[in-house]
């Protein structure tokens, strides 16, 4: 009887390990977590894409910049600036 | 009181701008995130013999900003049901099969050129419209960290949610963008 090696290895589910895929955008993830979360992506084709996806939403977002008009009208300025200058 | 807080008068041209570019990342009302700044002006006013000089005088009224922007947020949220606000397991689920516990929707691979679809403005619409999906502090929450790149900290204390429940909403709003984006771009 041929077993896998895989099959001795603890493992964890894809809801966890998309959890600790995310996760591991915000935080450092602990050895026990990067252990888990290799041994799971080393057999699961859906989560490796799945970690793929979100790294590609994250260069995404980061490098769009939609045009912002930042700048206070100077009317509004002039009033702030009066209001502050007459406080006591 | 420190020299560089003296003059009240130049605050507006010292300040404003940054000020409210930085309430409008919040805030994407731009005459709410007007009186923002204007409300930040006024309390600096009042409370400026408390500033000690450790930090720059910018840092001091950010500070007083991010305040003002979590008092609003937290009233604008308070007319919300907390079911609509806070991601919990139960929003999860459904992103997962029953059965298999595999993600419910296939990823499939993606192909695309960052540097071109960033500038398709087709795209954007679509990714707004997939936000919509999400309860509007998870939208926001994502925003923040994945297009303004703040720090969780920094994103904590304006939204008023624990880095735990910054994560969960974080992974929620990946989980939902993904699945909506696929279907609606990627793989339309």
């Amino acid at each position: 009887m041929i077993e896998k090696l895989t099959d001795h290895l603890p493992h964890i589910s894809c809801r966890e390990a998309t959890k600790l895929i995310s996760d591991s955008m915000e935080r450092r993830l602990s050895l026990k977590e990067v252990i888990l979360l290799k041994i799971h992506l080393g057999v699961c084709e859906l989560c490796r894409r799945f970690k793929k996806q979100i790294k590609s939403l994250r260069i995404l977002m980061r490098s769009y910049s939609p045009e912002k008009e930042n700048v206070l009208p100077e009317t509004w300025k002039n009033d702030l600036r009066k209001l502050l200058n007459e406080q006591p | 009181m420190s020299e560089a807080l003296k003059q009240p008068g130049e605050w507006v041209d010292l300040y404003a701008d940054d000020l409210f570019s930085y309430a409008l990342k919040f805030i994407p009302n731009r005459e709410t995130a007007q009186n923002l700044v204007q409300e930040t002006f006024l309390a600096a006013l009042k409370s400026r013999e408390s500033f000690a000089g450790k930090s720059t005088p910018k840092t001091w009224f950010i500070g007083i900003l991010k305040n003002k922007i979590a008092d609003h947020l937290r009233a604008k949220y308070r007319e919300v049901p907390v079911s609509q606000l806070i991601d919990d397991d139960q929003h999860i689920d459904g992103f997962f099969d029953s059965q298999n516990g595999h993600l419910a929707q296939e990823p499939k691979a993606w192909t695309f050129n960052p540097e071109v679809l960033t500038e398709n403005k087709e795209f954007w619409r679509t990714y707004e419209d997939c936000l919509k999906h999400l309860p509007s502090r998870t939208a926001q929450a994502f925003n923040l960290k994945e297009m303004e790149n703040l720090d969780t900290q920094e994103i904590c204390k304006v939204l008023a949610m624990t880095p735990t429940n910054l994560w969960v909403a974080l992974h929620r709003a990946r989980l939902s963008l993904r699945e909506c984006l696929e279907k609606k771009w990627f793989n339309a």
